[in-house]
């Protein structure tokens, strides 16, 4: 899947398995039989909260830790017994990692001169990837002068710059601000539509996963639970953690049977097809709407409301002793904004609510 | 702005008063008696470019200085890397090893020395026990004795200064180096190296000026074929009684040592932040 690189820098992306990993130190499971297939050239996060297994499963690609069991491909091929030198892949450290005793140019250009390319040439193609991420002026500088964005733009350009067939990044954006996070993201996105190298992305934030990723996998206690698009990963939930983890909310306790669901403590009650256990349900803040309700309505009580902004979130309490939702309004909509204690009818399309088996 | 003038002086009077005192006050008597004999004069340089016993044992001195430096360097940092890289806690207990050494006399040091490497010592008892030799050969007052237990007890500060600067090198480059080609060979040749050469010279040139002016080692392990520059100016201020001639090799070892420092400020790779 060879795409044309701009500033002549492209990778052909490769394929990635994971068949059946496994690590444990001790009786400790850190992953346990993973399974992956990753598609050359698509752009997978592995999304999770910290000893979720994540890293481990980046580190086991890396070849900086030693699978317990299973075997691990690029293309066609096992890498499992190669070192790290062997494995052909980019990756992106969240502190940088740049070598403070050489400059920026030297650094991108480390790859090339590990590989014994004539010096022009790797210089030639350093300046490249730095043309990529707009630092072709800063390739004398030494990486102490940089910003942390600058830093990690040449730690990118450098983990690119051998035109590797897998680009792995740990909790690149980590180090730093949330407004540079924002513009980094963006960045990494356009960089990869145009160097088209498979990457795998490992990271915390939820927000993160959705923005950039073709695909999620989502990871607890050092095993997959839901593997998913980002808009189905949002929409559809497998289970009560995804539910929790990605996005806000409400996650109510519910009971189905004979075609109707009831959320406990409430009194609400929708239609749901038949399918299989449901334990409770999942509202997003945003499919609760006021007045002008869906099918399903229920009456509620403003407890608190927050401004965000853009928007802003209110606590409702529903009915008199229920359990507590919050929904979002845009500001500068035709409602007006509500108030501590004031009465509301809150109302949602049952065909939004997801039914969580736990 | 006055008030910090007032705090910076008052910090450092004690040192400085100390320094003025025991150092710099003496030194000018060093220098007055190199010059004024009682007036001025310039024998005493004279006498020091036409020596040739005092040329000998300059030149034997900063050979020997070298030679310590690098052997330190070169033994010291396998043992400096190995200490960076092992576990937390054997680590804590191989610095306590190392430096249990450091802090017992350097007299000590150099007398236990002369019980293994006498005639009746540890060393000629193994060699004959084990049949490599039929008499007992002649290892103390050499040149290999000063050189050993030179080594044995400078090399635990080139030890030290290589290893705190191997331990702020982040690992992470290492890992980085890995992922964009580099052997393990590679790494440490491209990475670690050029990172812990501010402490490699650090200790070099500590281990070099300390070896310049080492005094009781040399005199008990060296023997008379092995007198270097601080045994001449014992000699000469103990046994001619020519004390200007004494102040004007003492003058030669400072200067030497400064040179040293300087060239070695300016060679020296400086620290850099981890980037």
């Amino acid at each position: 899947m060879q795409q044309a690189g701009v500033a002549g820098i492209a990778a052909r992306g490769a394929p990635v398995s994971f068949r059946g990993v496994r690590k444990t130190y001790g009786a400790a499971v850190a992953l346990n039989d993973f399974n992956l297939e990753i598609a050359a050239g698509e752009f997978l996060t592995l999304l999770g909260p910290s000893g979720s297994g994540k890293t481990t499963a980046l580190n086991v690609l890396a070849g900086f830790i030693d699978p317990s069991g299973g075997d691990i491909a690029i293309g066609a091929t096992s890498i499992a017994r190669l070192p790290t030198e062997k494995r052909n892949i980019g990756m992106v450290f969240q502190n940088y990692s740049l070598f403070p005793h050489l400059s920026v140019i030297d650094n991108v250009a480390f790859p090339l001169r590990i590989r014994k390319m004539p010096k022009a040439q790797a210089l030639q193609k350093a300046h490249d990837a730095l043309r990529l991420v707009r630092l072709d002026d800063f390739a004398g500088r030494m990486p102490h002068q940089l910003s942390g964005g600058q830093r990690q733009r040449v730690a990118f350009a450098r983990a690119i710059v051998f035109e590797p067939s897998v680009l792995l990044m740990d909790e690149p954006l980590g180090a730093l601000d949330l407004k540079l996070r924002e513009a980094m993201q963006l960045e990494i996105k356009q960089f990869h539509r145009q160097i088209g190298c498979t990457v795998l992305y490992v990271t915390h934030d939820q927000g993160e996963a959705l923005t950039m990723s073709d695909r999620i996998v989502v990871m607890n206690h050092g095993a997959i639970v839901q593997v998913d698009a980002p808009q189905a990963m949002y929409d559809r939930p497998s289970c009560r953690f995804v539910a929790e983890f990605v996005g806000l909310n409400n996650i109510l306790p519910a009971t189905a049977g004979a075609g109707v669901v009831t959320v406990g403590g409430t009194g609400i009650t929708f239609a749901a097809p038949p399918g299989g256990r449901v334990a409770s349900v999942a509202l997003r803040p945003e499919v609760l709407r006021r007045a002008q309700g869906g099918d399903v309505s229920f009456a509620a009580t403003v407890v608190d409301g927050v401004f965000f902004g853009d928007v802003v979130r209110y606590t409702a309490r529903i009915g008199a002793e229920g359990p507590s939702v919050t929904f979002a309004e845009h500001r500068g909509g035709a409602l007006a904004p509500l108030e501590p204690g004031a009465a509301v009818t809150l109302g949602f399309s049952a065909d939004k609510a997801v039914l969580l088996p736990d | 702005m006055s008030r910090k003038v007032a705090r910076t002086i008052l910090l450092l009077a004690p040192g400085l008063i100390l320094i003025g005192f025991l150092f710099l006050f003496p030194l000018f008597g060093v220098l007055k008696l190199s010059l004024f004999n009682p007036g001025f004069t310039t024998a005493s340089f004279e006498k020091l470019v036409a020596s040739p016993v005092a040329l000998l044992v300059m030149e034997r001195t900063f050979i020997l200085a070298l030679t310590v430096t690098v052997l330190s360097v070169v033994t010291g940092y396998p043992i400096a890397y190995y200490l960076a890289t092992s576990s937390p806690r054997w680590r804590t207990i191989l610095v306590y090893l190392i430096l249990l050494p450091f802090w017992t006399s350097i007299l000590i040091r150099t007398y236990t020395w002369m019980v293994v490497l006498g005639r009746e010592g540890l060393v000629n008892s193994v060699l004959q026990w084990t049949g490599l030799i039929d008499g007992p050969t002649q290892l103390l007052f050499t040149g290999l004795a000063v050189h050993l237990a030179m080594v044995q007890i400078l090399m635990p500060i080139v030890i030290i200064t290589c290893y705190s600067t191997m331990i702020e090198i982040d690992e992470g480059l290492i890992r980085a180096a890995r992922t964009l080609g580099a052997t393990p060979g590679q790494a440490f040749a491209k990475v670690f190296l050029p990172l812990s050469l501010p402490g490699v010279a650090t200790g070099a040139a500590m281990c070099f000026i300390l070896s310049l002016g080492f005094y009781i080692t040399p005199a008990l392990l060296g023997g008379r074929r092995n007198v270097m520059l601080s045994n001449l100016i014992d000699f000469e201020v103990h046994q001619t009684l020519n004390w200007s001639f004494a102040s004007v090799l003492a003058l030669v070892l400072l200067a030497a040592t400064l040179v040293a420092l300087g060239l070695f400020r300016l060679v020296a790779p400086r620290r850099r932040d981890q980037g």
